[in-house]
């Protein structure tokens, strides 16, 4: 590293403003000297890591380009006072012998190249856009994500303790149903999908404290819960065909009902990292009760208010039923199948 | 048990396959009730049995012809990766 005389007060690391150049730092010449900061204290001496061709003339005169690579590649040495080494990354260079990239130093040359590039990538995420937009709209997703710190409290507690709760129909606004951040019952995506990624920290963490840890076994318990999650909504959609019961469910919905179990999963590998087995099968039971009690409540507005009362004792009642009791009984197996392996 | 992505998907194409094997005149002809081109009225429930008729036709015609270059494809790499 080259220190220079006028910036070695300066703790600048990393970028470094474009045009902040003025002479290069005379100490360029040799870097055997011994070199001194503005008090006069000799500095400490670093190893030359690169080559120094900083007093090389670029096109443009002085024109520094943007940060300097070396600025990370320094050998550790703490920070002395004044002469603090993190100071000292002037004029790092990234020419690294390439004649060609020296036309990418003119700003013009710059200039359209990375409006081109930036022309390029939005057209390329407008194409993506219009491909994504039959199978999972973004704005639909975005309602999903609407939640507050007040709604995941809340859904959080209910997912727990469902019993007290009256009134579990969801309001709606205009046709659409009212955001999560308004309507306690409204389905979200926040929490599932936190809670998909815990589960898998987690289930790292018993995995860990087994002695069976490796990193590949984390891809694979990732890649199981997904799997799991997918076949389980592919069944779901596959009975709601076959039975053609006619709800508003939508397939997001569906998604979010289905990976609500991840939290009682978690909380159920917990206490088995806590209190070994006894501890996993009593929060185990436990949450799988007040989840079977939530699903059931929660899907049996949206699978049937949705409609008008005047269905109501429509034949497909009987079905809806099944479902439902299937929904909510399929919760506690897999809970049981999907963590029962990571508990000792 | 260690479901992953591939699994998922050779499951699916393998379903898919089942279906789409099933002998039109050999078999699916005999069961009772297969020729229901009649229930597009507004009846109430159009019934399971009618439901998973129209699925296995549906998927027959649309899945025949993809299905069959992507079991190729499948028996290759299974033959060269084992």
């Amino acid at each position: 590293m080259i220190f220079s005389k006028a910036r070695s007060q300066e703790q600048v690391r990393g970028r470094r403003i474009a045009g902040g150049g003025s002479t290069p730092p005379t100490s360029a010449s040799s870097m055997y000297e011994q070199q001194y900061d503005a008090y006069g204290q000799p500095l400490p001496q670093q190893p030359q890591l690169f080559d120094d061709t900083s007093t090389q003339n670029y096109g443009y005169g002085q024109q520094v380009p943007d940060y300097s690579g070396m600025n990370y590649g320094y050998p550790q040495q703490p920070p002395q006072g004044q002469a603090a080494p993190g100071g000292g990354g002037a004029y790092g260079n990234l020419q690294g012998g390439m004649p060609g990239a020296q036309i990418f130093q003119d700003p013009m040359v710059a200039n359209m190249a990375m409006q081109y590039g930036q022309t390029l990538a939005s057209q390329g995420r407008e194409y993506m856009d219009k491909k994504l937009e039959k199978y999972v709209s973004a704005s639909q997703v975005k309602y999903y994500f609407a939640v507050d710190t007040q709604y995941v409290m809340k859904k959080l507690k209910l997912l727990f303790f469902p019993y007290t709760h009256s009134d579990w129909s969801v309001r709606y606004d205009q046709n659409q149903q009212v955001q999560p951040r308004h309507e306690v019952n409204a389905p979200d995506l926040y929490i599932p999908v936190m809670a998909v990624v815990t589960y898998i920290l987690v289930a790292g963490l018993c995995l860990g404290l087994q002695e069976r840890f490796s990193p590949d076994l984390l891809g694979i318990q990732a890649s199981s819960a997904l799997v799991w999650l997918v076949l389980e909504i592919l069944v779901v959609l596959a009975i709601l065909y076959v039975t053609a019961i006619q709800t508003n469910i939508k397939y997001l919905d569906l998604l979010a009902f289905s990976s609500y179990k991840y939290v009682g999963m978690i909380v159920a590998l917990l206490a088995g990292i806590i209190m070994e087995s006894m501890g996993y099968y009593c929060l185990l039971a436990y949450s799988s009760f007040s989840l079977v009690i939530f699903m059931f409540r929660t899907l049996r507005w949206q699978v049937q208010g949705g409609n008008s009362e005047m269905e109501a004792y429509s034949a497909g009642n009987k079905r809806r039923l099944y479902l439902l009791l299937f929904m909510s009984g399929l919760q506690p197996i897999l809970m049981w199948w999907l963590t029962q392996h990571l508990v000792a | 048990m260690a479901l992953g992505v591939y699994s998922l998907l050779e499951a699916i194409v393998l379903c898919l396959n089942a279906v789409c094997i099933l002998n039109e005149d050999r078999f699916l002809s005999k069961l009772p009730g297969w020729g229901g081109t009649q229930v597009h009225g507004f009846g109430e429930e159009p019934g399971i049995k009618t439901q998973i008729f129209h699925f296995i036709r549906s998927v027959k015609t649309v899945m025949k012809y993809p299905l069959i270059p992507v079991n190729i494809f499948i028996i290759i790499f299974k033959l060269i990766f084992g």
